[in-house]
């Protein structure tokens, strides 16, 4: 029976339910109910996704190595089957996408509710439109993290493009249109590089007699993994795994974002609504790193290691220069929009010097930040909501006005800090000290330079705190009503996931650790 | 009965329950009406001005706008003053930790030093928690049960409860009372799990995490901008020093393979019999990596401990509440900083070890001269504290564990005594800080006179030389220097000794070494293995110089000095005449803040004394670490298990006695020099700066902090600013320009193709293709617009083509298994068969493989 939900098709379900709920939310009669269908569903979709635990709950309690390698709740049917071309829907989770999956679902179940205030809003017309397309989004979401075909990955990459477009670009602030197509120009130069490395690899193993875009095979069929690596395949005349790691890179860099790909961020952070910019910094970000570590590295560990320097000079670069950014902005939002490029940063970092430590702190990294970022951008939507500009100097003694607020934000702020106990310490730590320990003579210097991030870190966002939440309250803004239970409720939600994750790390290690070891494995293999 | 080390870790947890509670429920908490105030169970009815006039105090920027209070809507008006419930939960969780390290100290004294290791260890291996891995590098987490540990809890407790106590009074009046306990309770989880923690990353998160309270607690009136400012300083500052210890926490999972203290120290040891061990060998600015590991480490000392040149933050953090400023920055976390050193000691090359020493050195002279001419009472203990921990640092550097644990512990009693006496003061004196207003307060506050006058006493080391009477920082602070004075005036004997055994033994080991292998790590070695820094144990001590002779003379002239700004303190405040007749005609004490003042001041008598000498005993039984199974040398190295000679100054009696000469009546030419000065005001010492432009020169380079603080806001914090604003103009001018310039070439090209080449849009324009294909044109640009702009009308149009696709992806993939069964139509593959198949079609005609496969 169709209705009945298996360990098969599961993740079907999961990808397809907000699609379902899109059409319930352009076919409801009112404003209100098209909130509750898309709030309703996006929470079905999370508790559904909870239901993935199982297998990976095992590795909690179990050992902590090497028993995630096998692809979970693993579905795959034959596609599109044109002439050689064999495009396989796949899917399937592993220790690098289930926790990307459950922060999807948690980060959209959260934006929806995020969104209950539409009606308030700048752009406050054409509700169904928004909650439709938001529902989409989070397919496309989802289908990228479980899409285990190359084609199919890339389907979903281009199904999340558009909803992004016009959720920018509709109900977005002033400079939307703006925005929107900047964000929309840039991530399209790097699907367009994605095709055609999509395209070239596929021709290539084609060579060796393999019709598949299947990413597991490519990482692991030892003929694949030969020609794609071997110095003498060539394409255009250069390396062949170079030049596909270069264009995966570039078009994986805009999502990051890596400098000096990275200002379609800022703008596309300030004129997004503020659910929209919580799933931008929670979910999509991520998505550039989730392809490095399932694409780039897996298939290409000799172009790793050739670009390892310049990939590290590049988190680097946004390391600094983004906390550097982020303190000369007078903009709330535009603010956390940079603190969100020099926290990636540490993720390129991690990535690029392909150690096991250096993984771990670069996924626990993504998910640290997928918690704090969009709390931060909660926060910031939340005085905006009151205060009606996110003008930095504008503010002051919101902390006495509304203390219950001035706490949770003090919270968000400090975890985004890299305060120890909470999630973004460890994620900075593991990579700091995993880049020292890197195989690589310039690993050293870069790790040292990349640990006066911290202090940048540090004064940003204390400099931040002080000038909205500490000071002499402001008559204009003492009159503000504190956090409201819906707020509270997800502020509160993200707060405790930051402690969770900051005092017990080990129990998000243990969803990826098997994973991760398997892809450093074929490194030195 | 319960296991020590959980008793410890009960110990720290009680505090974060209260935390926790106190954080959510500390403002729900049943209140008391606002006027209960007036009937103070304690006596001492408050006058009725001063509520508003202390809450004025406490925001002097309040005094611009009088009308900013009436701004206040209905809702925010909160009853002023706390709500003491809070403040009883707080202080009864660290009463019930400190009864508990109460219970531990009892038992641990009461087990014989053997017997302390065997239990330790026994403990260690029963209670491992297994928190993370680093890449392969497993983490585990565990109560360092030691000595140091222990007596260093009990302080700690102790303090921190009586300051409790304290500040029930002291904050009473503080509309924010519930959140100053909050906070006070964090602290003191962070703090005692800093003392418990047995791997220098949990050192590292619980340090952050005193960090973070002192954070909260130093801009706990955050509506002065000078306090946030403050509070900002604070945790920057500290943040550049955990930065160094980042680097030395990097350096040390890289060669030695573990971060809990006892691994660590033990590989470090290990390492240092190895020629070619990397941390020996490489060197990195002419300074071998085990020194730089050492002084990396101790850069976060650097930041908590405020040595210079990260000292900044301290005086200005004297803009938290008084017994913030007692408990954080006196008695404990500013200690941590020496806390560390000594937990790292076995990672400290003679080189690391020589630099901490310069370090101290520096900060205990620097300071003590800007304390001379504060005349803010807090400034004056805060710039004290510093000198204090000046001496403790200075201490670690010349190899005086002991001594400096000792004046640690001392120091914490006195120095909480005399900031809470402050703290009596500024209260009843309506948080007056100037001591230009105070003076003849003895007769209003007779025990904070009095026991304040003991703590001057005992942090200018009063005491009887030769007899071994003393009360407080004598016995402590002596030890410290006594050792200073057997570095600088006596080494060359060791050394002589030493090189001289060592030679003697170094052909022995030799010939042994390849049968005895690694026992012989104390005697084998030789004299020197050149310039790499690499020796082995027995070796290292003729390469420890000994110490410069200035270093030795700096904090002796200190330690006059000491009991000079002390003692001017002391007469500013509570002897003389009145200077301010409104200031001291309000002064009064309450007994919930001076029955603290009375305990400490007890204690500080007799932490140090004959009878007492737990502390010390303990403190000299945490020297003796397991691996110390025979000390080479009766004097050097009761810590045998570093590089650094640890000398325990209680047997170095040449030195005590040359000591008593030279420093035991330091406190009496300090005490006696301030009251031929102060005793009558400032008249007398203000002609004196006046007499000559040198002191006058000098007294404002003083007064100004020797232009430090005016030095790095210029050049750090301005610098910063300016490379932040040029990142970002460069971001905005430069890559973002850079974009936005493809953009409009971008456009520019498209309108010349589209407009010239393809079709005309003004009048003028060419249009060379639309002539000839106007309808497909057409076409383009309709879907162009659609793409360009995006409009409500048309997203529902596209959303549901969109939806419609996707339903159709949707139910092919949800109906494949109908689709399947049905007979004949598709002959999908698993993906074995399927490579099979691709395999033998591999080279075949494609069409008949599409065939095949839609068949």
């Amino acid at each position: 029976m169709l209705t009945v939900i298996s360990d098969q098709n599961i993740l079907n379900w999961i990808v397809f339910l907000p699609m379902i709920g899109m059409v319930l939310c352009l076919a409801a009669p009112n404003a209100k109910a098209v909130k509750i269908v898309g709030i309703g569903t996006t929470f079905l979709t999370f508790l559904l996704s909870l239901r993935l635990f199982p297998p990976f709950w095992n590795h909690l309690f179990g050992s902590a190595y090497g028993t995630a390698e096998s692809i979970h709740f693993g579905f795959a049917r034959d596609w599109i089957s044109i002439g050689k071309f064999n495009i396989e829907y796949r899917v399937g989770l592993d220790g690098l996408s289930f926790p990307m999956v459950i922060l999807t679902t948690l980060t959209s179940f959260l934006a929806a509710i995020a969104s209950w205030n539409f009606e308030d809003w700048r752009v406050n017309k054409g509700i169904r439109g928004y909650f439709a397309l938001f529902l989409l989004l989070e397919t496309g979401m989802l289908g990228t993290f479980v899409a285990l075909d190359f084609f199919l990955f890339y389907i979903f990459w281009e199904v999340m493009l558009l909803p992004m477009y016009f959720l920018i670009g509709v109900w977005g602030g002033p400079r939307k249109e703006y925005a929107a197509i900047k964000f929309f120009l840039y991530t399209f130069l790097g699907s367009v590089l994605i095709l055609i490395a999509l395209l070239a690899m596929y021709f290539k193993a084609s060579d060796v007699g393999v019709h598949t875009f299947n990413l597991i095979d490519y990482a692991t069929n030892p003929a694949i993994h030969q020609i794609f690596n071997a110095e003498s395949t060539q394409f255009l005349r250069w390396n062949f795994g170079l030049a596909m790691f270069v264009m995966l890179f570039i078009g994986f860099a805009v999502k990051v974002p890596v400098f000096p790909f990275h200002t379609w961020l800022p703008d596309a952070h300030v004129e997004a609504p503020t659910p929209i910019s919580m799933i931008l910094a929670g979910v999509l970000l991520k998505l550039g790193g989730y392809g490095l570590l399932r694409i780039c590295y897996p298939i290409f560990p000799a172009a790793g290691h050739t670009a390892a320097y310049a990939l590290a000079l590049l988190g680097l670069i946004n390391i600094i220069y983004g906390a550097l950014c982020a303190m000369a902005q007078t903009d709330f939002k535009r603010l956390v929009a940079y603190s969100s490029v020099s926290h990636m940063g540490y993720v390129l970092l991690g990535i690029a010097i392909m150690t096991d430590t250096g993984f771990q702190g670069a996924m626990f990294q993504m998910l640290a930040h997928g918690i704090s970022s969009p709390m931060c951008f909660f926060l910031v939507g939340v005085i905006y909501d009151r205060a009606h500009h996110r003008e930095i100097n504008k503010f002051g003694g919101v902390w006495l006005s509304m203390p219950v607020y001035g706490s949770l934000a003090t919270l968000g702020f400090f975890a985004s800090l890299g305060l120890p106990g909470l999630c973004g310490f460890i994620g900075e730590i593991w990579v700091l000290l995993g880049a020292f320990n890197a195989p690589f003579p310039w690993a050293k210097p870069v790790a040292i330079v990349a640990a006066f991030g911290v202090v940048l870190t540090a004064g940003y966002i204390l400099w931040l705190i002080q000038r909205v939440y500490l000071g002499k309250e402001k008559a204009e803004y003492s009159g503000f009503p504190d956090a409201s239970a819906r707020e509270v409720f997800v502020l509160s939600i993200m707060g405790a996931l930051a402690i969770f994750m900051g005092v017990l790390p080990m129990f998000t290690f243990r969803l990826m650790n098997g994973t991760l070891d398997n892809i450093v494995k074929l490194f030195n293999s | 009965m319960i296991d020590l080390d959980l008793a410890l870790a009960l110990g720290v947890l009680i505090p974060l329950i209260s935390f926790t509670f106190l954080a959510f429920f500390g403002s729900k908490l049943p209140g008391i009406v606002p006027d209960a105030h007036g009937h103070d169970e304690h006596g001492h009815e408050l006058p009725p001005d001063h509520l508003h006039k202390s809450d004025h105090s406490h925001a002097p920027a309040h005094d611009a706008g009088h009308g900013d209070h009436h701004h206040f809507p209905p809702k925010e008006k909160k009853p002023p003053g706390g709500n003491p419930l809070a403040g009883y939960i707080a202080t009864a969780a660290i009463a019930t930790s400190c009864l508990l390290a109460t219970y531990v100290l009892v038992k641990w004294v009461g087990m014989a030093p053997g017997q302390r290791t065997a239990y330790a260890a026994e403990m260690a291996a029963k209670h491992t928690f297994h928190w993370a891995d680093l890449g392969k590098l497993n983490l585990s987490v565990a109560v360092n049960l030691d000595s140091l540990t222990v007596i260093m809890f009990f302080m700690v407790t102790f303090v921190a409860s009586w300051i409790h106590v304290f500040s029930l009074g002291y904050m009473a009046e503080d509309p924010r009372f519930h959140r100053f306990f909050t906070y006070l309770s964090l602290f003191c989880f962070a703090m005692l799990g800093l003392l418990i923690s047995n791997s220098l990353l949990f050192l590292f998160i619980f340090w952050e995490l005193v960090g973070l309270c002192s954070y909260f607690l130093i801009g706990f009136w955050f509506e002065k901008k000078s306090a946030s400012n403050a509070a900002i300083k604070a945790f920057i500052t500290n943040r550049v020093g955990d930065l160094g210890f980042i680097v030395g926490l990097m350096l040390v999972i890289f060669y030695l393979q573990d971060v809990s203290l006892a691994g660590a120290t033990a590989k470090f040891r290990a390492l240092a019999d190895d020629p070619a061990a990397a941390l020996f060998t490489q060197t990195f600015w002419g300074v071998n990596l085990a020194t730089w590991m050492g002084i990396g480490l101790f850069c976060g000392a650097v930041g908590k401990s405020a040595q210079f040149p990260l000292h900044v933050w301290l005086p200005d953090a004297m803009e938290g509440p008084t017994p913030v400023s007692a408990l954080i920055h006196a008695a404990t976390m500013v200690a941590a900083g020496v806390y560390l050193v000594a937990r790292i000691f076995g990672l400290l090359t003679p080189q690391a070890q020589f630099v901490i020493a310069v370090i101290g050195c520096i900060t205990l002279g620097m300071t003590a001269l800007i304390a001379a001419v504060q005349t803010d009472i807090k400034k004056v203990l805060a710039y004290s504290t510093l000198s204090q921990l000046g001496y403790m640092i200075f201490g670690m550097g010349v190899g005086a564990w002991v001594g400096a644990l000792f004046h640690l512990l001392t120091h914490a009693f006195f120095k909480a005594l005399l900031f809470l006496g402050s703290g009596q003061v500024i209260a009843g004196c309506h948080h007056e800080q100037d001591m230009r207003r105070m003076g003849g307060l003895r007769s209003k506050m007779p025990v904070t006179c009095w026991t304040f006058f003991l703590a001057v006493l005992a942090i200018s080391g009063a005491g009887i030389p030769w007899s071994g009477f003393g009360i407080g920082g004598y016995h402590s602070k002596d030890e410290i220097l006594v050792v200073a004075y057997h570095r600088a005036y006596k080494w060359f004997d060791e050394v002589h000794h030493s090189e001289h055994h060592s030679a003697l033994s170094s052909s022995e080991a030799y010939a042994a070494e390849p049968a005895h292998g690694g026992d012989q790590k104390d005697s084998h070695t030789t004299a020197s293995h050149g310039s790499g820094g690499h020796n082995s144990l027995g070796a290292i001590y003729p390469q420890v110089p000994p110490l410069p002779k200035w270093m030795f003379w700096i904090p002796v002239i200190i330690a006059y000095i000491t009991p000079f700004y002390m003692t001017r303190c002391w007469i500013l405040t509570f002897a003389g005449k009145p200077r301010d007749e409104h200031v001291h005609e309000h002064a009064h004490e309450k007994p919930i803040m001076w029955v603290p003042l009375v305990v400490l001041a007890i204690a500080s008598v007799l932490c140090a004394s004959i009878p007492f000498l737990t502390v010390r005993l303990l403190v000299a039984d945490a020297a003796h670490t397991p691996e110390a199974h025979a000390p080479i040398d009766k004097l050097v190295g009761s810590r045998v298990s570093s590089l650094t000679p640890a000398v325990n100054g209680e047997e170095l009696h040449d030195a005590h006695q040359a000591l008593g000469w030279i420093v035991g009546f330091a406190f009496v030419a300090g005490m006696g020099l301030a009251w031929a000065i102060y005793r009558n005001g400032f008249g007398f010492a203000n002609a004196i700066v006046k007499s000559n432009p040198l002191f006058r020169g000098i007294h404002t380079a003083l007064m100004r902090r020797l232009y430090i603080d005016d030095l790095y806001n210029l050049v750090l914090v301005g610098g910063t600013h300016v490379i932040a604003r040029l990142s970002a103009f460069l971001d905005k001018l430069l890559v973002d320009g850079l974009v936005n310039l493809v953009a409009a070439l971008t456009r520019v090209f498209s309108s010349f193709t589209g407009r010239q080449l393809d079709m005309p849009i003004k009048a003028g324009d060419i249009g060379f293709v639309d002539a000839i294909v106007n309808g497909i044109a057409n076409a383009t640009r309709t879907v162009a617009d659609l793409v360009r702009r995006p409009q409500s009308g048309r997203i529902r149009l596209y959303i549901l083509t969109l939806a419609g696709v996707a339903a159709l992806i949707l139910a092919s993939v949800a109906f494949w298994d109908q689709l399947e069964a049905l007979p004949g139509r598709f002959k999908p593959a698993d993906s074995k068969t399927k490579t099979q198949l691709s395999a033998a079609i591999a080279g075949g005609d494609s069409l008949a493989s599409g065939a095949h496969r839609d068949q």
